[in-house]
């Protein structure tokens, strides 16, 4: 998923990196500037909560966009309207995100929250 | 979703349904914690990573609703309903869990919770079984309530299958004797079969027919038109 995306954003001229968990991003954020971070909320390790949490402490001026599918961080789900997903994106818009999406999405819904936010 | 009768006063007349969350998950619970208490007529009094701290904020706050997995810290939902009683609080409990299994959901009930969702249902469906909750009845979400079903169902087809099992030429022998009155010595010495043998025959024949006494079994063999063969044969 991870690597898909990547590929639909770079055709759209944007220049990306992925990390595959939290603790990953934080080691990549230290070591460049990036103006935009879009995280998932179950990762292995720190949840995508707690990563924002660091990076509106650590990066406050990085735009973040949130997304979810829902599930569990012991079984895997996925509901675009689960209780898990509105729980964690609401989670997350709490601690700060700019945008939260919920999974499954069209591409073009992420473009849509992503162009606004690089402006 | 299956609401169940009324057993219970409507807490929502009262004015906003007051609830306290119970989850291991901090994203869980501190997401929940931001949907619900958005939400018109719920205001979410707390949230607690642990029995102890459900105890303690229900004491100080008296929800009179609980949403709790059915593993909290390491103790059950049991548990927390115990504690819920012993410290004065009548909050009717809610499971919301990712733990699908029937019998999860039958400790779940027996330990008194008044609805079932599971973690993946629906934010609406959550929102639905406070207020049903809150007014007094039980509620399953779609998904639980189809588990449910299908369960039972399955136990009921794998017991007709039993029943529905043909019965073999030897056991139609020993029925027919049995029609014909005769007790299990005399069976098994006309069929040349030990007592304990003809003993199984009539057994598996009871549970086949789905017929629970000797006198039943006797009917049957009557009306199946077997009495006269065995008689019959008895005297060839």
């Amino acid at each position: 998923v991870r690597d898909a995306l990547k590929r639909v954003l770079e055709e759209d001229e944007l220049q990306v990196d992925v990390a595959a968990d939290a603790e990953t991003a934080l080691v990549q954020l230290n070591r460049q500037a990036y103006d935009l971070v879009i995280l998932d909320i179950i990762m292995p390790g720190m949840d995508g909560v707690e990563l924002l949490r660091r990076l509106r402490a650590e990066f406050p001026g990085l735009r973040v966009i949130a997304i979810s599918g829902g599930g569990n961080f012991e079984l895997s789900g996925y509901g675009p309207d689960a209780v898990t997903t509105r729980a964690y994106l609401a989670a997350a818009a709490n601690v700060g995100a700019d945008a939260v999406l919920a999974k499954p999405f069209e591409t073009a819904e992420l473009e849509a929250l992503i162009r606004p936010l690089l402006k | 979703m299956i609401r169940m009768p009324l057993n219970g006063h409507d807490l929502a007349q009262a004015g906003n349904l007051r609830v306290l969350l119970v989850d291991e998950i901090a994203v869980l619970r501190d997401g929940l914690r931001v949907s619900l208490g958005s939400e018109a007529g719920i205001e979410v009094v707390g949230a607690a990573r642990s029995v102890p701290e459900a105890l303690r904020i229900a004491v100080q706050t008296q929800p009179q609703l609980v949403v709790s997995d059915l593993q909290i810290g390491g103790q059950s939902l049991a548990e927390l309903v115990a504690g819920l009683g012993r410290v004065g609080c009548s909050a009717r409990v809610l499971v919301l869990t990712s733990q699908a299994g029937e019998e999860h959901m039958r400790v779940a009930m027996q330990a008194g919770a008044r609805a079932y969702l599971l973690k993946d249902d629906g934010y609406a469906e959550l929102l639905e079984a406070l207020r049903v909750v809150g007014s007094g009845r039980r509620f399953f979400s779609d998904s639980v309530e189809s588990r449910i079903l299908s369960q039972y169902a399955e136990r009921v087809a794998a017991r007709f299958a039993v029943a529905a099992a043909p019965i073999t030429p030897r056991e139609r022998e020993v029925l027919a004797l049995i029609g014909a009155g005769e007790p299990n010595k005399v069976i098994a010495k006309n069929l040349h079969l030990s007592v304990k043998t003809v003993e199984k025959h009539r057994s598996n024949l009871m549970r086949k027919l789905g017929l629970h006494n000797t006198a039943a079994v006797t009917a049957y063999a009557i009306r199946q038109g077997l009495v006269g063969q065995a008689q019959a044969a008895a005297s060839r």
